[in-house]
């Protein structure tokens, strides 16, 4: 019954002991070399060393993600009600989002459009996220063109299956190119809505159904052989970011706070920033266990879009995300088995409830 | 009676909270937290000799601008890849005025043409994997800052 949430927490568990994995992380695109400086000679505060803190932070947690889970109960049919003409409209829909992330954020890189701070604009081509720029890697700018046709074949929705296959194998060679953090921190969020691409096809507003080469545009046999996988591999990426780059190595989250002046009610960065990645921590967690994939899926667009405007990051940094938690918001994914088996055994009560 | 749905709830999320009940445990006596964020600084052995650093610019007879680095225990390689060893070895990056202009794999980097003006040249020494190059835990990294004029008559500024 709990087999895959026990499957997910423990991998979630065992990621820990990773440790953070060397070269890259996101944190560091926007710092200019000054506030890097800053960061060498600035030691992690006290409050990461805390365990009654941390203690107390846990014990929230829980609390917080209980109500979470009880009030999803207690709203399912009224969420399966309101969203049912989304689900409809999902797998013409989802698919187009799902296009228009990747397409954007893999073609505006492979450009040089979204550089890491202090690179000029359009001058260094990059793989997926500005901090894996091609200079860096001798013998790998080949994979340039072909981020670019796979870009302009999924914005097109042309042949767009081939194009997601294209981008799991540029992830792939992404990961031999530059790091293994390159596979767990950014590769996992790109891959995994290229595998719901490759299922669903582009939809009926790519051009594929325009070309007479018999590609089924429509998605085939169950979206559950699909979603959950999708969900955990999203949920892996979300924790191992959490866990990698922010709880062990929380100067950069706060680094980042500075640089953008970023005010929480008054609190102290430290605390703000333990909380942003207990947040992070907790969404991947529950999004790989299948959980709240919809209240997720919506808080993760706002957190982006709160980000990028207070930040002044291009928002098509993360377009991947923006498609991939568009179209969970409006498919709502796989619910777990623990959802289900939660849903059986209310409809068991109300049936013995009855006269 | 209490509904199912409250053990299953209660349940997922004890088993959601994994994670951060394994952090509360561990996160206090991770070694991570007593350096600096690895991601980003490669840093050096507390054994290791201090890098003497500094920068120069002249100008070349064709009117570009000749950037020099001197970086005295720091060897400079045109290889780039994983850190298998941590040394004083790998390139510099270099900056003028906030921007990146290219990586020095050499002590002599080409600055090209300089507007006339007031200029702010970064160079930045990193290791093989491109991190920045820390002197040891909260001791700062090797960063240089210039700061010249290109003169109007086109002289070098001295």
């Amino acid at each position: 019954m709990l087999k895959s949430h026990s499957f997910a927490a423990v991998l979630l568990i065992l990621f820990i002991n990773f440790g953070p994995l060397p070269a890259f992380a996101h944190e560091a695109w926007l710092l200019t070399q000054e506030e890097v400086q800053m960061l060498s000679v600035t030691p992690v505060p006290e409050i990461f060393f805390n365990r009654k803190a941390l203690s107390v932070l846990a014990i929230v947690s829980a609390t917080l993600v209980f109500s979470a889970l009880t009030l999803a109960q207690l709203g399912r049919a009224t969420e399966d009600r309101l969203f049912a003409p989304l689900v409809r409209a999902s797998s013409d829909l989802g698919p187009l989002v799902l296009r228009l992330g990747l397409g954007l954020s893999i073609g505006l890189s492979a450009l040089g459009a979204l550089p890491r701070h202090g690179t000029a604009r359009w001058t260094k081509p990059t793989l997926f996220v500005p901090d894996m720029q091609f200079s860096l890697v001798q013998g790998w700018d080949w994979l340039v063109p072909i981020a670019l046709i796979t870009a302009i074949g999924l914005l097109l929705g042309l042949v767009t299956r081939l194009a997601a296959l294209l981008v799991i194998a540029l992830a792939l060679a992404g990961t031999l190119a530059f790091t293994g953090s390159f596979l767990w921190f950014y590769a996992l969020h790109f891959i995994a809505p290229a595998l719901l691409l490759i299922f669903y096809g582009g939809g009926r507003f790519g051009c594929d159904p325009l070309i007479p080469l018999g590609i089924p545009p429509r998605s085939f046999g169950n979206p559950a052989v699909i979603l959950l996988p999708v969900q955990i591999m999203t949920g892996i990426g979300f924790a191992t970011i959490a866990i990698c780059v922010k709880f062990l190595q929380p100067m950069l989250l706060i680094a980042i706070l500075n640089h953008g002046n970023l005010n929480f009610l008054n609190m102290p960065q430290p605390v703000a920033a333990l909380i942003m990645m207990t947040i992070e921590l907790l969404a991947g967690c529950l999004f790989g266990m299948g959980l709240l994939i919809r209240p997720i899926a919506a808080f993760l667009i706002g957190a982006f879009t709160f980000f990028a405007i207070t930040l002044q990051e291009s928002p098509f940094l993360h377009a991947n995300l923006y498609g991939l938690c568009l179209f969970f918001l409006m498919n709502g994914g796989q619910r777990s088995s623990l959802e289900r088996v939660v849903s059986r055994s209310e409809r068991r009560l109300l049936r013995r409830a009855r006269p | 009676m209490i509904s199912p749905s409250f053990h299953l709830c209660g349940l997922a999320s004890l088993l959601a909270c994994a994670p951060i009940a394994a952090i509360v445990v561990w996160l206090p006596e991770a070694p991570q937290l007593r350096g600096l964020p690895n991601s980003l600084f490669l840093t050096l052995p507390e054994d290791q000799p201090e890098i003497q650093f500094s920068l120069q610019t002249f100008r070349a007879p064709l009117g570009d601008w000749i950037l020099q680095i001197e970086a005295q225990g720091f060897l400079f390689t045109e290889s780039c890849g994983e850190v298998t060893e941590v040394g004083a070895i790998g390139h510099a990056h270099v900056y003028v005025d906030g921007q990146k202009v290219g990586t020095a794999y050499q002590p002599v980097f080409a600055l090209g043409h300089l507007n006339q003006g007031p200029h702010k040249i970064t160079v930045s020494l990193r290791a093989e994997d491109h991190r920045v190059l820390a002197r040891g835990t909260w001791r700062g990294s090797y960063n240089r800052i210039l700061l010249f004029t290109v003169p109007s008559s086109g002289l070098d500024p001295g």
